[in-house]
């Protein structure tokens, strides 16, 4: 039997518990993801966005069991991935793969690329013979756009988008289904971003990957994804379908709006028009506000928000939001938000 | 790109410390005496001119002369020849007592920077109590305790330096755990035991290494000092630290007899430190102001 969904993710908590000095500090948590749920389904490409430190990059590692959870559930294809033993747990590994934002801390310096490359082979008995494997890894190496004469190459001698191929081969070479991609792209130069972006698309229509994608830009967001939750504080506040409403600026929480103003406008004639920024600063994730976290921050916050937290509803088909006013966001900054969208895609066309 | 990086490419990393460490001077020195040392330590039989327990007592406490050119101690037994046996000592002295510090210290280090938790807690405490006393006096328990011989003596000093290494390792191991290519290893289902030595021990190395340069010549004294105390070697071992105790009775009518084994330590223990402190620069140039 094929799930349509690969990845189910109940309430997800994880703290951080904080440590000063010899006597630990009681009860004081970073509260980094902060009851999360959400499902990715097989194939798809589930953006993560949000501002640095909301908990994207926990969220990712949580779901490959590279950190242990403080509460909730992450389904494997149907597999709760928490209860696995050790046995089980690299089985499930060998399904799944991570590429991390710095490419260069990503790769044993001491390591040839071949070696790199290799080990997932080893670590999971593919292939029989040293020529079987060697073989394997000229094929991803070519996949992902390098080539034989890199093999025995240290890592310090590629550049960084060399050193990202290496990492997305070594994370697809056991044919995984679920590749978690946190901010892959957004150590390196432009132009090689857009190199990495494609080649991700290629490689996820030719193995049939599922995508988890995180990055705290929306350009690229829009481009790859084909729905975005939108992160705040360890919780998800918005879950969109990026293939229709996220282009054509339909959102329902305040947070999702200035974020999606707050993106630098690329035309010069935009310039200085609608500057719209998130107010005022992330809090203190360790004591996160009561009621709705994004309160303090919010132009349209009422008593409400500040002593309920809003449950996450269906506002429409597939559309999550976690707001007690979704129609005042719809309403007031809705127009704002197309028109950027707008200006986005018209230069994405070359009409500016 | 600087030279050196452009250099750089297609270059390993210790092909690299290389040649930096070519480019010291003092380090240089010290490598080469080490080669002199190494060579005799393998010639001593062929180019000592007597053996190095054969008693001559015609000729007790002669000075220096064209038949015995670093003179004769109390038994007539020629000292060029018992320094340059005694180089063999030395050299397995600190060699072997540098490796067994490093393999419990590196092992220790490793799990405990890696785990961390209470096991770091009860390693460090027990690094602490180790690292308080000096080596020396800690070391001279231990023998006391085995017994007096160059076997007992070796194991006494490499229990009071494997802290230092543990308490290095660990540090390094602190840091390089924090490298995402260690999670990538756990991700890709590496086990704890190959991530500690096949992902975070060839990163500590350079590490380790220096320590090792800098450990010899120190385990080379400290084994010098417990023969001197009569803990360590047994006559008629030509020791060096055995040497100068027995010299230290003739030391006013036969000084030269102190003399040349209280040089042949400060040389090799010089060639050592030489070649740490060179390795060190070398290995982690960013830290050389």
């Amino acid at each position: 039997m094929v799930r349509s969904d690969l990845v189910v993710v109940e309430d997800l908590r994880k703290y951080f518990p904080i440590r000063a000095g010899l006597f630990k500090a009681k009860g004081a948590f970073v509260h980094a993801v902060d009851g999360v749920s959400l499902t990715i389904k097989r194939g798809e490409t589930f953006g993560l966005a949000g501002e640095s430190g909301c908990g994207k990059s926990t969220f990712a590692r949580l779901l490959l069991r590279l950190i242990e959870p403080t509460g909730g559930k992450v389904l494997f294809d149907g597999v709760d991935i928490f209860s696995l033993g050790k046995k089980e747990l690299k089985k499930v590994r060998k399904r799944m793969g991570i590429v991390f934002q710095d490419p260069k801390s990503s790769l044993n310096p001491r390591m040839t690329i071949y070696n790199i490359l290799k080990r997932p082979l080893e670590i999971h008995g593919i292939g029989s013979s040293k020529e079987e494997k060697l073989n394997m890894v000229l094929e991803i190496l070519e996949k992902v756009g390098l080539g034989e004469e890199h093999l025995n190459r240290y890592p310090h001698e590629l550049s960084g988008g060399q050193q990202q191929r290496v990492s997305i081969a070594r994370a697809i070479i056991t044919k995984p289904d679920f590749v978690a991609l946190d901010e892959p792209t957004s150590a390196l130069d432009i132009s090689v971003q857009a190199q990495i972006l494609n080649l991700l698309v290629k490689l996820q229509r030719e193995f049939k990957l599922t995508y988890l994608f995180i990055t705290h830009n929306l350009m690229v967001m829009q481009y790859v994804s084909d729905r975005v939750g939108i992160m705040y504080l360890g919780k998800v506040v918005e879950v969109l379908n990026t293939r229709e409403e996220l282009n054509m600026g339909k959102v329902y929480h305040p947070y999702t709006a200035f974020l999606m103003l707050s993106t630098p406008a690329v035309d010069i004639r935009e310039r200085g028009r609608n500057k719209i920024i998130v107010p005022g600063e992330v809090p203190s994730p360790i004591n996160p506000p009561p009621g709705c976290r994004f309160h303090p921050r919010c132009p349209f916050a009422k008593e409400k928000c500040r002593r309920k937290e809003p449950p996450v509803m269906e506002i429409r088909k597939g559309h999550y939001v976690a707001c007690h006013f979704p129609s005042i966001t719809e309403e007031k900054l809705t127009p704002y938000v197309e028109e950027r969208m707008e200006s986005i895609r018209k230069l994405w066309r070359g009409e500016s | 790109m600087t030279e050196e990086k452009r250099r750089a490419v297609g270059v390993s990393m210790w092909k690299l410390t290389w040649r930096r460490f070519r480019k010291n001077k003092l380090a240089m020195t010290g490598l080469v005496i080490l080669c002199i040392i190494i060579a005799i330590a393998i010639l001593a039989p062929v180019i000592a001119p007597y053996s190095p327990v054969e008693q001559h007592l015609e000729d007790r406490l002669q000075p220096p002369s064209s038949k015995y050119l670093f003179g004769t101690d109390e038994l007539g037994r020629d000292i060029l020849s018992r320094v340059l046996y005694g180089t063999q000592i030395a050299l397995r002295v600190g060699v072997l007592v540098a490796l067994i510090s490093a393999a419990i210290g590196v092992t220790l280090g490793l799990i405990s920077g890696y785990y961390g938790g209470i096991v770091d807690e009860v390693l460090m405490r027990i690094v602490d109590i180790v690292w308080s006393f000096p080596s020396l006096i800690l070391a001279l328990a231990i023998v006391s305790i085995l017994g007096p011989g160059l076997i007992n003596a070796m194991v006494a000093i490499a229990l009071t330096m494997w802290a230092s290494y543990a308490r290095i390792v660990r540090g390094e191991t602190l840091s390089v755990r924090e490298e995402l290519y260690i999670e990538a290893a756990r991700a890709i289902g590496e086990s704890d035991i190959r991530i500690l030595f096949s992902y975070i021990l060839p990163n500590v190395m350079s590490s380790i290494l220096v320590l090792i340069t800098y450990n010899i010549p120190s385990a080379i004294i400290v084994a010098a000092s417990l023969s001197f105390l009569g803990l360590g070697a047994q006559p008629p071992t030509p020791d060096w630290g055995l040497m100068l105790s027995t010299a230290r009775t003739y030391l006013t009518i036969a000084p030269w007899y102190s003399i040349f084994p209280g040089v042949a330590i400060m040389i090799t223990v010089l060639a050592f430190n030489f070649i740490g402190d060179g390795l060190r620069d070398a290995i982690q140039p960013e830290r050389v102001s």
